[in-house]
């Protein structure tokens, strides 16, 4: 019985291996270039045309190991502010590496006032482009296990010719196969980003989150008149959301103006009653303002609200919120 | 031996050091700050993107083409975690409105279903049934 079973089970794990190895060679037969076939042979849809081309963006040829702050330089131009490849290369350039850290280019364009809102796909790269908006990418121009890092600006493409433009090292104008360019992108997990004015518009793909999360960004990076310049732009956008008003409290009570944050929290909760980070918020708010019994109820509501997230951590926010106002009333009570 | 003594008590060091940085396990009343904030709506929103996809008729109509039943294709997509579910949101999110860009779509969602065929296969998750009769005996 045991070696009939042990047979089956080794016959049943060669089954699962071809299998796999089935899964793994159909993994590697998709190793071509899908998005540019699917482009060039459906176009980009929504009436966006098969070809643009960003010619005004300006150019630093790299020197050097210097692609990331070129690159940067490039589209913080673009987007109209003054910085030059010397001039940012501390922030974002690693001697030691010889190279520039992915993450210290969003912060080095952050540290510029700038949003930096991630593009993770050729489609929406070349719609960007057409909406006019640069897109710097990183790319591995040689092999997985010999990688050659590049940060470069896409600025143009045709789906007709099958190419695109960038802005790349020593070149104003290199035109690249776009199936290359797919193939030497998609070895960064197809990393870049554009760059957005906190003031204007933001891009059709940015969500609520995206923007919010972004405008965060700048506070870290000591730019809280461009963050709050950027949750105005959200309120603009988006009027429905609670997000941008839960931003704009949490500015408000780091500086100490809590009314103002009570009532930016209580706009919050006119579009998200039952949104319990606005309930708790609000209720903590309430609790430093010295209204400790408006507080109690609106926390206990967070606590429920938290609950059926079922996320811990936010049940246990919600629940220390709640005892502090608890004990605070208690205390109060015992004092008079 | 001296050095991987010297190695363990040079980690134990790091650990030590490090303790006190780490965050507190119980939370302490306060304002949800807005990274926090982020992070908690960007998991709604990813939820939101992918529920309408899967509501809309010429989804359900792929889905059926490929074998799937809807509310099949439905379960697997409720089983997504937070981090599968960001990475079919921005799929879905990056693809054109035309019809067309359906089932490319449908097709970069079933990379995710695979993902989780080849990972049940190897034993790190369990969500597909089929993969474990050999073993149920």
């Amino acid at each position: 019985m045991r070696s009939v079973h042990g047979l089956r089970r080794i016959l049943s794990g060669a089954r699962r291996l071809s299998l796999t190895a089935c899964l793994l060679a159909a993994a590697a037969c998709t190793a071509t270039t899908p998005a540019t076939d699917a482009l060039r042979r459906d176009g980009l849809g929504d009436g966006t045309p098969r070809r643009a081309e960003l010619t005004e963006v300006p150019f630093h040829a790299q020197t050097d190991y210097h692609c990331g702050p070129a690159a940067l330089a490039t589209v913080l131009q673009d987007a109209g502010i003054a910085a030059t490849p010397d001039g940012i290369a501390d922030a974002v350039f690693t001697p030691g590496r010889k190279g520039s850290l992915q993450t210290d280019m969003q912060t080095g364009a952050r540290r510029q006032g700038a949003m930096t809102l991630p593009v993770h796909s050729i489609a929406e790269a070349l719609r960007q482009v057409d909406q006019g908006r640069p897109v710097l990418v990183l790319q591995n121009l040689a092999l997985e296990m010999a990688p050659q890092w590049h940060y470069a600006v896409l600025v143009g493409y045709d789906l007709d010719d099958g190419t695109v433009v960038l802005r790349s090292g020593q070149d104003k104008r290199r035109i690249t196969d776009m199936g290359t360019f797919e193939h030497t992108w998609r070895r960064s997990g197809f990393w870049g980003f554009v760059l957005a004015d906190p003031s204007a518009p933001p891009p059709a793909f940015a969500t609520v989150s995206d923007w919010i999360g972004e405008a965060a960004g700048l506070e870290r990076a000591s730019r809280p008149e461009r963050a709050e310049a950027a949750y105005r732009t959200a309120l603009k956008t988006w009027p429905d959301a609670w997000q941008p008003w839960v931003a704009f409290a949490n500015l408000r009570f780091q500086e100490g103006n809590l009314d103002s944050a009570e009532a930016n929290l209580r706009e919050a909760r006119n579009r998200a009653p039952d949104n319990w980070i606005v309930l708790n918020n609000l209720a903590y708010t309430l609790l430093k303002n010295g209204k400790p019994r408006a507080a109690l109820p609106i926390a206990e509501k967070a606590v429920a609200m938290a609950d059926a997230t079922q996320a811990e951590h936010a049940v246990a926010d919600a629940r220390a919120t709640l005892q502090e106002i608890k004990d605070t009333l208690t205390d109060t009570s015992t004092a008079s | 031996m001296k050095t991987y003594r010297l190695k363990a008590i040079a980690l134990t060091c790091a650990v030590s050091a490090a303790a006190p940085a780490v965050a507190p396990l119980s939370a302490q009343a306060a304002m949800v700050g807005t990274e926090k904030l982020v992070t908690q709506s960007r998991v709604d929103e990813n939820r939101a993107t992918i529920d309408a996809f899967m509501a809309r008729e010429d989804v359900r109509e792929e889905f059926r083409r490929l074998g799937v039943a809807p509310e099949e294709a439905d379960a697997r997509v409720a089983a997504l975690t937070d981090a599968e579910a960001e990475r079919m949101a921005s799929t879905i999110r990056s693809a054109p409105s035309g019809q067309g860009a359906v089932g490319a779509i449908v097709g970069a969602g079933l990379i995710v279903f695979l993902v989780l065929l080849i990972t049940d296969i190897l034993g790190f998750t369990d969500v597909f049934n089929f993969t474990k009769n050999q073993n149920a005996s």
